[in-house]
C-alpha cells in the first residue's frame, strides 16, 4: 500500500461528511451533493501529489468542494426557489434545533449561487471575508457586497418566521 | 444619525465579524426604539443561520468514494495494470487464465453459471450471522442498493444475476458496514488501498 493510498483513505474517512455538507448547502440536494462529493474526492486522489504539508489540508478541500460545487450549479443550473419535502427530511434527521433546521433549508433555498456560497462560507462555515475572497478568487470588498444582498434578499422573505 | 442612514447598514452591525464600526451607530439604537427592533430582527436571522446543524453524508458514501478512485487506478493503469491489461494481451497465456476460471467456477460455490453460455450467474455466501447482504461491484457502479442477496433456508445467501461478458470486480457489503471479498474465490485483485476486490472473467 502506498503512502499516498494511505493518506487518502484517511482523508475521505475524515472529510466525506464535511464535503458533502459543503455541496449539500452549496446545492440543496442530496443527490447533487454525492455527485459533487465523489467528484471532489476524485480531484484530490488525482492531486495528491500536489499535497502541501505546511498549509491547511481542510482549507484545500473546502476550497475544491466549494469550486466544485458552483461549477456543477453552473452546468445544471436548477430552479430552486422550491422546498422540496424531502430535502427537509433529510435536514430533519440531522442533529440541530429542530424549528431552525428546516428554516434554514429554506432560508438557503432562496439564494441563488454566489449569494448562497458566500452565506454558507460566513455563517455556517464562519470563514472570514479574507478567506472566502481567496477561496472564490473575489476582491474582499465584492465578497461583502455579496452578503449584504444576500441578506437583504433573507431578511425580506423570512423577516416574519424570523420574529 | 438619522434612522434612514441606520437602516440601510444595520444588517452589517448583525455581523460584527465584518468589522463595520460607524460612530454613532450603537448610540443611536439605544435611543430608537424602532431601529433597535429592527436591529434586533436581523440578529435573530444571523443567530439562525449560525444555528445550522451540519448535513451528515449518506452512509456507505466514503467506501463508494474509495472504490471509485480504486477503479481510477485501474482504469488508468496505476496499481491495478497487471492484472487486467494482461490478460488480453498474453494470448495463449490469457487463453489458459479463462480456462483457470472457469474451472475456478466449477470448483468453487461462489460463481456457478446456471445456464452455461449465458449471461446470468448465482453469487453465493455463506455469511450465517448476517442481517443483510448486497453484492457491490464495477457491474453494478459499487452500488450497494442495486443487489440484494436473499436469504436460503440453510443459511447462505444468494442472488441470480445478469452481466454481460467481461472483466469484473465485485465484494459483499454485509449488514451494510463490512466489506468483504468473495471468501472462496480465488481471483483478488488489489483495491489500491491495501485490501482486495474479487475478480470475475466472463
Amino acid at each position: 500500500m502506498s503512502s499516498d493510498s494511505s493518506t487518502f483513505r484517511e482523508l475521505v474517512h475524515t472529510y466525506t461528511d464535511y464535503v458533502y455538507n459543503l455541496a449539500y448547502r452549496n446545492l440543496g440536494n442530496a443527490d447533487d451533493a454525492r455527485d459533487v462529493t465523489q467528484e471532489v474526492f476524485l480531484k484530490l486522489y488525482r492531486n495528491m501529489g500536489k499535497l502541501d504539508a505546511g498549509k491547511s489540508i481542510k482549507n484545500w478541500i473546502c476550497t475544491i468542494a466549494i469550486n466544485a460545487s458552483r461549477d456543477y450549479y453552473r452546468t445544471h443550473r436548477r430552479h430552486r426557489g422550491a422546498f422540496s419535502l424531502d430535502e427537509g427530511l433529510i435536514a430533519a434527521r440531522n442533529q440541530g434545533h429542530p424549528d431552525n433546521k428546516l428554516l434554514v433549508e429554506k432560508m438557503l433555498s432562496t439564494l441563488d449561487g454566489k449569494y448562497r456560497t458566500v452565506v454558507v462560507l460566513f455563517y455556517l462555515e464562519q470563514k472570514s471575508i479574507a478567506e472566502i475572497a481567496s477561496m472564490l478568487k473575489r476582491p474582499q470588498v465584492l465578497v461583502k457586497v455579496w452578503l449584504h444582498r444576500a441578506r437583504k434578499i433573507l431578511m425580506k422573505n423570512f423577516a416574519e418566521e424570523i420574529s | 444619525m438619522k434612522c434612514s442612514q441606520v437602516r440601510r447598514i444595520l444588517d452589517t452591525l448583525s455581523s460584527p465579524e465584518l468589522g463595520v464600526e460607524h460612530s454613532g451607530l450603537s448610540e443611536h439604537i439605544q435611543a430608537c426604539s424602532s431601529c433597535a427592533a429592527e436591529y434586533e430582527r436581523w440578529a435573530k436571522m444571523v443567530a439562525v443561520l449560525h444555528s445550522a446543524p451540519p448535513v451528515v453524508a449518506p452512509e456507505g458514501l466514503a467506501q463508494d468514494i474509495l472504490q471509485l478512485a480504486a477503479q481510477e487506478d485501474l482504469s488508468t493503469g496505476q496499481s491495478g495494470k497487471a492484472q487486467w491489461a494482461l490478460w488480453p494481451k498474453l494470448g495463449l497465456a490469457g487463453g489458459l487464465a479463462a480456462i483457470a476460471v472457469i474451472v475456478s467456477l466449477s470448483i468453487y460455490p461462489q460463481l456457478i453459471p446456471q445456464q452455461p453460455r449465458t449471461d446470468r450467474f448465482t453469487f453465493r455466501a455463506s455469511f450465517p450471522n448476517a442481517s443483510s447482504v448486497s453484492l457491490v461491484g464495477d457491474f453494478n457502479k459499487w452500488n450497494t442498493q442495486h443487489h440484494a442477496l436473499a436469504r436460503r433456508e440453510d443459511g447462505a445467501w444468494e442472488i441470480s444475476v445478469a452481466i454481460a461478458p467481461g472483466s469484473y470486480q465485485y465484494m459483499f457489503l454485509v449488514d451494510g458496514e463490512k466489506w468483504c471479498a468473495d471468501p472462496v474465490n480465488p481471483v483478488q485483485i488489489p483495491d489500491g488501498f491495501g485490501g482486495y476486490n474479487s475478480g470475475l472473467q466472463l
